[in-house]
């Protein structure tokens, strides 16, 4: 009848305006990150709500809207929070690895090996005229150049790791590091998220679809996963838990994780130096729950800088480039003073004696290369070798000739102290250059930093094509998860344009009905 | 890809990422332009560097050799101009001894024979103590002391590393490769030193003790012609020493030439190897760099279009 059609357009116009107000919603946020499309869900109405008995003319009662529903995927929300944890873990790892190459420049004649060259340069030059006060000034500056090289190159590394997990002689310095305040993120987002749930949980007890809550929510997570592998399993009341592998940090509306990084206390040194950071998990109380979670964050950004400056021999490590560069100091510069002070007891290295009136040799006594810390030859690094002060201020302690020595009372002289122009020692300290050393495997001094800076690159250049593969992958699936839950423009004008006539129709329709009405009523008069 | 709905962020990521593609292409070939490198740093080609390092070590080591052999032959240069010298000056002493071994020659000529001598022998003398920059080269490794000395009159004595002795100056050509590039003095022109214990208050061997017993036999009172005559043999023999000594350096000089050509075609060959690894193809390198600014070109303008239109416009 005509009153069931006033009704049933009644019902149509509302949902109607309901159904372009979801549209115009949609269109508004069409921009907003994380935004989910909604779209109105309406079924028609069956049994009219006051219980008349139905006839055969009965259609129906009108439209009513069941839902607002959100458009999700949550395989592919996971999937897509996964690979993206891989994509910050790759970005990161490329960053710090581009900063560590320009801090070892070896291509270019600023490096390290090309100081090496020049020194070894050096010493060929002085074997041609062992008494010249200007070549051996010459050994001396172009040696200055290899430790100042090999100082400022561990320094750089150093400082970078330092900024990264802290130092493990110092045990405050891990409160400035960006470990340290990526934890402190971390924790922040997920006291945030155990908000959102709260309210989640609020709304849908009240039987509403939080939308736009639930797409924060999302957004949320996606960000955690930059930082570190988490899962999420969603609960019936649209909350969610987070867990970092096996260990939950939210669960509903409770915070019952929460990240610390902290300075490794372990007595043993060298496990210090190998992860001089340790996240640890704990609870509301700050109880610790998990004592060491460094091998759970194995991905996202934090994942990255816990292996970059880790010690696991088989990845990229600052620690393993420092160690080499150790090892390589250490062995240059024990070849170099072990020809300066060559004495077997028969024959010795001698240097010039410039106090005497005229040149003589004398056996030398000074080391060329020592530790900056003790003034010894033992325990040198490439951030401690410093050339001997006593050698820096005269030059002529650089031992350039081998000859007999005589003891008389117990001090070794030479039995020809004229024989200044001898280049034995100076030729033998020239060798180093091509001897194979056992301490750096076998290889030579040049050939050990060639092949450690090499191994390095090509760490990097596989890190740096992971991170181009795993940007196309994640692009992909953002694809996909748009093409799921993005809003189009076309298809909301469609929709609009839908609306738009179903509210006109069923105007037209009220107004019909009304006329129709208005005849029946003045039908008796 | 097949695409159920294609949003607006489909659209526009797809877009965002192509120009990004294009772009970072773009900045790559430009840097390697501007550089003339294809490889800048390791990662960009990691086993490539490690060959790059490689030879930029060898071609250093190279180049110091060439250098070292050029300060060597310098000085085996002025060794031969040295010995030269010598071999003439030699050559007039046994003139002079001839002239006096002919017995028509009273005290007064033999006398200024012996002064013309005394001058040589000093000449010689002095080319045995040549110096270049601080070195005496015929000293042996005693090369901040001249060699030869006259503490007492009459002596001409070696005072430089002797030739039984560590005389020898090496200079590194190779890997695994040095060469003496001198001789001790007293090899190529003896000495004359006092003795107690000879008869003659003197020993000596050589050139020097040559001249001195000839300068002594010149000045003898009776003049002894028979002395005076045997000496024209020695001086013979003297002479065959210097020239062999002249000979003897002269091979190692050219021994060094041969070395420092070799070095200097590897080094040629390890520099194009090497440019072969790090340098661009200039020409390859500016058509790619036009490629792909064309490429770019065509996906802005694609771009452009496809973001415009809409349904808005034509409702």
């Amino acid at each position: 009848m005509s009153m069931s059609s006033i009704n049933i357009s009644q019902t149509a116009m509302t949902a109607s305006q309901a159904a372009l107000s979801v549209v115009s919603n949609n269109i508004a946020n069409m921009n907003t990150e994380g935004y989910s499309k909604q779209s109105i869900e309406l079924s028609a109405i069956v049994l009219s709500s006051n219980g008349t008995a139905l006839s055969a003319a009965y259609s129906g009662a009108g439209v009513e809207i069941e839902a607002v529903k959100r458009y999700t995927d949550q395989y592919l929300e996971q999937y897509y929070r996964t690979e993206n944890s891989e994509l910050s873990y790759y970005e990161e790892l490329s960053d710090i690895s581009s900063l560590v190459e320009d801090s070892t420049n070896e291509l270019s004649d600023t490096g390290i090996l090309s100081s090496l060259s020049d020194f070894y340069d050096a010493i060929q030059s002085l074997s041609s005229d062992p008494t010249s006060e200007s070549l051996r000034t010459n050994f001396i500056q172009t040696a200055l150049e290899v430790t100042t090289k090999l100082n400022e190159t561990y320094e750089t590394l150093t400082d970078l790791r330092t900024s990264l997990v802290g130092d493990p002689d110092d045990p405050n310095a891990i409160d400035t590091s960006t470990i340290s305040l990526s934890c402190d993120e971390v924790n922040e987002k997920l006291a945030q998220l155990a908000e959102l749930n709260e309210n989640i949980i609020l709304l849908s007890n009240q039987g509403i679809t939080p939308n736009g809550l639930l797409d924060q929510r999302d957004q949320l997570l996606n960000e955690l996963s930059e930082y570190l592998p988490i899962t999420t399993t969603e609960n019936e009341n649209g909350s969610v838990n987070v867990s970092l592998g096996n260990v939950s940090l939210v669960k509903g509306s409770e915070q019952v994780g929460y990240l610390d990084a902290i300075y490794n206390p372990s007595t043993d040194t060298s496990e210090v130096e190998d992860n001089p950071a340790i996240i640890q998990i704990l609870d509301s109380s700050g109880n610790v729950r998990v004592s060491d979670a460094n091998s759970l964050i194995d991905s996202g950004s934090m994942g990255a800088i816990l292996e970059i400056c880790g010690s696991d021999s088989t990845k990229l490590t600052i620690k393993g480039l420092l160690d080499d560069l150790n090892s390589l100091a250490s062995e240059f510069a024990d070849a170099i003073n072990s020809v300066q002070l060559y004495n077997s007891g028969t024959e010795a290295s001698m240097c010039i004696d410039s106090s005497a009136s005229t040149e003589q040799l004398k056996v030398a006594t000074e080391a060329i290369f020592v530790n900056s810390d003790t003034g010894t030859t033992t325990g040198i690094t490439a951030g401690n070798i410093t050339i001997n002060e006593a050698v820096l201020d005269n030059p002529y302690e650089i031992a350039t000739a081998i000859g007999e020595i005589d003891t008389l009372s117990g001090t070794p002289v030479p039995v020809e102290p004229n024989a200044v122009g001898d280049n034995d020692a100076i030729l033998s300290m020239a060798e180093t250059s091509s001897t194979n050393l056992a301490g750096l495997g076998g290889s030579t001094i040049k050939g050990f930093l060639t092949s450690v800076i090499s191994e390095m690159g090509i760490k990097i250049e596989s890190i740096n094509n992971s991170y181009e593969t795993q940007d196309s992958i994640v692009s992909q699936i953002e694809s996909k998860l748009s093409s799921a839950t993005g809003v189009s423009l076309d298809e909301e004008l469609a929709d609009l344009v839908k609306y738009q006539r179903a509210y006109e129709a069923s105007a037209r329709i009220f107004t019909v009905s009304n006329e129709i009405l208005e005849t029946i009523v003045n039908l008796g008069a | 890809m097949t695409y159920t709905r294609v949003t607006n962020y489909t659209l526009t990521g797809s877009v965002l990422q192509t120009l990004y593609k294009n772009e970072s292409k773009l900045v790559d070939l430009q840097e390697q332009i501007a550089t003339g490198k294809r490889v800048s740093t390791v990662s960009d080609d990691a086993t490539a560097s490690a060959n790059i390092m490689n030879l930029n070590s060898l071609l250093d080591e190279i180049d110091t050799y060439i250098s070292n052999i050029d300060t060597a032959i310098t000085e085996l240069d002025t060794a031969d101009e040295m010995l030269a010298s010598v071999t003439d000056l030699v050559q007039q002493v046994k003139e002079l001894a001839i002239e006096a071994s002919n017995s028509t020659n009273g005290a007064d000529e033999l006398k200024s024979i012996n002064d013309e001598i005394v001058q040589i022998t000093e000449n010689i003398k002095s080319i045995a103590n040549t110096k270049i920059g601080s070195t005496y080269i015929f000293a042996g490794t005693n090369t901040s002391t001249a060699p030869y000395t006259s503490p007492t009159d009459g002596e001409i004595d070696y005072v430089g590393t002797p030739s039984t002795g560590d005389y020898e100056r090496n200079v590194q050509i190779g890997e695994d490769n040095t060469l003496a590039i001198n001789m001790a003095g007293d090899e190529i022109f003896g000495y004359y030193r006092a003795d107690v214990s000879s008869s003659t208050g003197y020993t000596g061997t050589g050139l020097f003790n040559t001249l001195q017993t000839l300068s002594d036999a010149l000045l003898a009172d009776p003049t002894d012609y028979e002395a005076i005559s045997s000496k024209l043999d020695e001086l013979d023999t003297d002479l065959e020493t210097v020239i062999s000594a002249r000979s003897k350096l002269g091979s190692i000089s050219s021994r060094l030439d041969m070395t420092k050509t070799s070095l200097e075609d590897r080094s040629i060959s390890f520099e194009s190897y090497k440019s072969s690894l790090e340098d661009i193809d200039m020409a390859e390198a500016i058509s790619e760099l036009s490629l792909q600014e064309t490429a770019l070109e065509a996906s802005l303008s694609v771009s452009a279009q496809i973001m415009q239109i809409s349904l808005l416009d034509y409702l």
